[in-house]
């Protein structure tokens, strides 16, 4: 009978010791409010942990993000900073603002945080090379895709108005309203059209991501460094485009740049 | 600066509460076992990284495996040193952290240098340059001790040469009564066949896929086929995504077996035993073991018979997200357990108390803890101690945490709860340990309260003030998906225009067509067949002068039709002629004439019987036929 006593009791210190893991939160709003609480009372770990977990859960919202930047930037501040924990605030800001693009306080938000980290590399004698995005994605993103797109339908309506008019009447002036309607219509057609495939393109062939490391060593295919000429690391909390991976390293397009780097350096940002 | 003395666990500290310390930046020392070793021998690499007091601590010592090279670790062990010279107090703080090498190739190997991070800023060891010689060349102060680093825990046969005691497997030729077999080898050793007839090298793996952090067991194990022989050069295989922690070493016991493959008998001996944590996930590659065979049957004068192992790959994973913990990092994979002790429970605020933290457990514990954080509560670096090592095949053991936790804010004060999520493979399950610390209680102080307000506002930068947490979830319209995306809005783009296009060309066919088939119909062979049709339905109505008269009508059109010749117009003995002039083969000239004198003749008697009208019919079906096909090939030949 002792025995079993013993055993109960055993079996009661470990079930109290070692707890199997209990429900978790499962909404955007419950784990946004158990973050903020853990935030609020300093405890910033315990908030970047539960904002990470809900972006691990495919849970997004811009807000959220732009609170995970925050958190991020409080410990960058504090004395529990970790490396590249202003980079991934860059990265939380840089997904706020893909979610909600006219977000204009985080937008300023990532000003500042570049800026910082610019300041703190300057401090450590390393440069902050910026480098804008190719010319072809400058030009795509002019308007955004389903602008383009609208538009490329606006020049498709006039080509085929002024199509009918051109071809189905027999009037000089309907004619040559037709023509001219035709001639604009097909010139607005063929470069919006052009420019939303294009920006489709992009989308479907590329991820944005953000440096999250203290720099990420531009790298050939083989993972070894590559030559000293031009630019040879990617500073922190940059921009760039991952357009493939290779094993554990990511093909990124920097500006006209390309090359290769270790995935674990980048925070993909989501959609 | 009472509180901060309470307890003794809190002695270390008094350096730091001095004003007057002489501050210096990182040392960072490098030391090496040996300067030369051989061909598949182990030494030791070590770096002593120390901090100034107030500086954050050195941590993340990271050694790159040279080429030619493995490298196994670190070990590190937490190190505090406080020295006084000339009336000035210097407190450091840091780690040792060693690592283990085995040179795998002959020549200069440059191993370093090693780095350590401080804050976010790296720092470099020196490197330092080991000359390998080929085995059996190597220094003559290789014995059991080997230096300040103990023996070589990869030199499992102790440099005799030989794995097996004087006597045992000595050379069967040497010997009068060669050992009989005996079956008593463990299952690990057991090969269906033998895939060289010589020597192979056989690696077995525990599992094939796991998830990052869990352990996976390694061994290698050397089969020879031709009698005793000696194994030097054994390369270690590349473990570059793993941590790898040598098991083999620990087993005093290793030894040679009999094993009996096929027919025969082998010799058999466990190499390596290798406890590997994965870094990363993916499909993950161990590579090729090397081990030289030396004896009669092997090779000869001498010379090593080298094997390999194939590589082998394992597939890893993450651990599922489904019922992830928060909190939880990728890598603790295990059975974990924790405790916890604090003293002493009242300090007066800005004082500090001793949290000892023990975690013990199954797997490679993890070297930090996520701790409680809340505002007025400042936890200090921990110091570290303990061992984690293969215990029967397993790797496992307990470390302890000793931390010194700063308390700024006065009244009952909740340190919380320290929490390790962790996956646990052999329950498939997600456990946390859980370590309670309790309520501390803090008598309030004028000059700590101040002093933490003013320390407060200090860390408020620019930067901090600008980045308010947002309180309330807003509005966030998911994005809808893009027009470019929808199958049908590029058909629609593409097909409205081409529509037009396609419209107004198939206006002009149609209206050409029409034009085409109306002079068709109005041409005089038309009219003919359509004369002709009248003609048969007479027929049905039983109405044999309308037939015959119908019939006709459809003879002198047809003539029209195909020659141009107005027939009306003509006497009867005047047509023939002129058919045969419009090129009508005479028999058909005839046979028209003679059957328009019948219709006409029918036509003048009155009634007609019904039979004669269906034959004039049926003639004048033929004779427009013929009429027809002389007609198209006539106009045929003109516009050619």
């Amino acid at each position: 009978m002792r025995h079993v006593w013993l055993a109960l009791a055993l079996g009661l210190v470990c079930s109290l010791s070692s707890v199997a893991n209990a429900a978790e939160p499962r909404s955007v709003e419950e784990y946004f409010r158990d973050a903020n609480v853990a935030l609020e009372k300093g405890a910033i770990n315990e908030a970047i942990d539960l904002y990470e977990l809900m972006a691990d859960h495919g849970l997004q919202h811009p807000d959220a993000s732009y609170n995970r930047a925050v958190a991020y930037v409080r410990r960058a501040e504090s004395k529990q900073e970790r490396p590249g924990d202003l980079g991934r605030a860059a990265a939380a800001l840089s997904e706020a603002l893909v979610l909600r693009p006219d977000d204009a306080a985080a937008t300023d938000a990532l000003r500042l945080v570049r800026e910082e980290i610019g300041r703190r590399r300057a401090r450590q004698g390393a440069q902050q090379v910026s480098v804008s995005p190719s010319l072809a994605r400058s030009l795509v993103a002019i308007l955004d895709e389903s602008t383009w797109a609208i538009l490329a339908g606006l020049g498709s309506v006039m080509l085929t108005s002024g199509l009918w008019l051109y071809l189905w009447w027999q009037r000089a002036s309907a004619r040559l309203t037709g023509g001219v309607l035709a001639l604009l219509g097909g010139v607005l057609f063929a470069a919006c059209a052009g420019f939303a495939l294009g920006a489709r393109h992009f989308r479907t062939t590329s991820r944005p991501a953000v440096v999250v490391a203290s720099e990420a060593r531009l790298l050939d295919e083989t993972g070894r460094p590559r030559g000293v000429h031009g630019t040879s690391a990617v500073a922190e909390g940059e921009s760039v485009y991952v357009v493939g991976e290779l094993g554990a390293l990511a093909k990124i397009e920097w500006g006209t740049t390309e090359g290769y780097v270790n995935r674990s350096q980048l925070m993909l940002l989501g959609r | 600066m009472k509180g901060w003395l309470s307890g003794a666990a809190l002695s270390m500290l008094v350096g730091a509460a001095t004003p007057a310390l002489a501050q210096s930046p990182l040392r960072l020392t490098t030391e090496v076992s040996q300067r030369t070793v051989e061909q598949g021998q182990s030494f030791q690499f070590q770096i002593t990284a120390m901090g100034a007091a107030g500086d954050p601590v050195p941590s993340s010592p990271r050694l790159p495996q040279p080429p030619g090279a493995v490298v196994h670790g670190p070990s590190v062990s937490s190190q505090q040193h406080v020295q006084i010279s000339g009336g000035t107090i210097e407190r450091r703080q840091g780690f040792t952290a060693t690592w283990t090498v085995v040179a795998n190739r002959v020549g200069k190997l440059r191993v370093g240098p090693a780095s350590v991070l401080v804050g976010s800023t790296q720092h470099q060891s020196d490197a330092v340059v080991i000359e390998v010689v080929p085995p059996g060349q190597g220094p003559q102060s290789r014995g059991p001790n080997r230096g300040p680093f103990g023996s070589d825990p990869f030199d499992i046969f102790n440099r005799r040469g030989s794995l097996f005691p004087p006597g045992i497997f000595d050379d069967p030729f040497q010997q009068d009564d060669p050992l009989a077999f005996v079956p008593d080898y463990p299952p690990e050793y057991k090969v269906a066949s033998a895939p060289d007839p010589v020597a192979f090298v056989r690696t077995r793996l525990d599992k094939k896929t796991l998830v990052v952090g869990e352990q996976l067991t390694f061994a290698a194990y050397v089969y020879g086929g031709q009698g005793p022989f000696d194994m030097g050069g054994l390369s270690e295989p590349q473990t570059a995504d793993f941590i790898s922690i040598p098991i083999l070493e620990d087993r005093p016991d290793v030894r040679m077996y009999q094993v009996d493959i096929g027919e025969n008998v082998w010799l058999a001996a466990k190499v390596r035993e290798l406890a590997l944590f994965p870094l990363k996930t993916g499909t993950l590659q161990i590579g090729s073991l090397r081990v030289g065979l030396r004896g009669r049957g092997y090779s000869a004068r001498g010379n090593l018979l080298e094997r390999l192992s194939p590589p082998i790959t394992v597939s890893v994973s993450e651990p599922p997200l489904a019922g992830r913990p928060t909190g939880y990092r990728i890598g603790d994979v295990g059975s974990y357990e924790l405790s916890a002790n604090v003293e002493p429970r009242a300090v007066e605020q800005g004082g500090a108390v001793a949290v000892a933290v023990t975690l013990k457990g199954i797997g490679n514990l993890p070297l930090k803890l996520e701790l409680p954080q809340s505002k007025g509560i400042e936890w200090l670096d921990p110091q570290i101690r303990g061992e984690v090592g293969p215990q029967a095949g397993v790797v496992r053991g307990e470390r302890h945490f000793q931390y010194v936790v700063r308390l700024s804010k006065s009244g009952s004060v909740d340190l919380g709860e320290i929490r390790l999520p962790y996956w646990d493979p052999a329950k498939s399950a997600y456990f946390t340990a859980k370590a309670e610390l309790g309520s501390v209680q803090v008598k309030p102080s004028a000059h700590a309260a101040s002093q933490a307000q003013a320390e407060a506002e200090e860390t408020s930068t620019k930067l901090s003030r600008a980045l308010v947490a947002r309180k309330q979830l807003g509005a966030a319209n998911p994005e809808p998906a893009p027009l470019t995306d929808i199958p049908w809005f590029w058909a629609c783009l593409a097909l409205a225009p081409a529509t037009v296009v396609l419209g107004e060309v198939t206006r002009r066919t149609t209206r050409s067509l029409r034009k085409n088939l109306h002079a068709r119909s109005a041409d005089s062979l038309s009219l003919a067949q359509r004369a002709l049709v009248n003609a048969e339905t007479a027929l049905e109505q039983r109405n044999g002068n309308e037939a015959i008269a119908s019939a006709e009508k459809a003879l002198f059109l047809a003539i029209e039709g195909a020659t141009g010749l107005k027939g009306r117009g003509l006497l009867r003995h005047e047509l023939e002629p002129k058919l045969g002039e419009a090129a009508i083969a005479p028999a058909s000239a005839t046979e028209l004439t003679e059957l328009l004198q019948t219709c006409e003749t029918a036509r003048f008697t009155g009634e007609v019987e019904l039979a004669a009208a269906t034959e004039i019919v049926a003639n004048t079906r033929r004779q427009l036929a013929d009429l027809t096909r002389f007609g198209r090939s006539r106009k045929r030949a003109k516009s050619a």
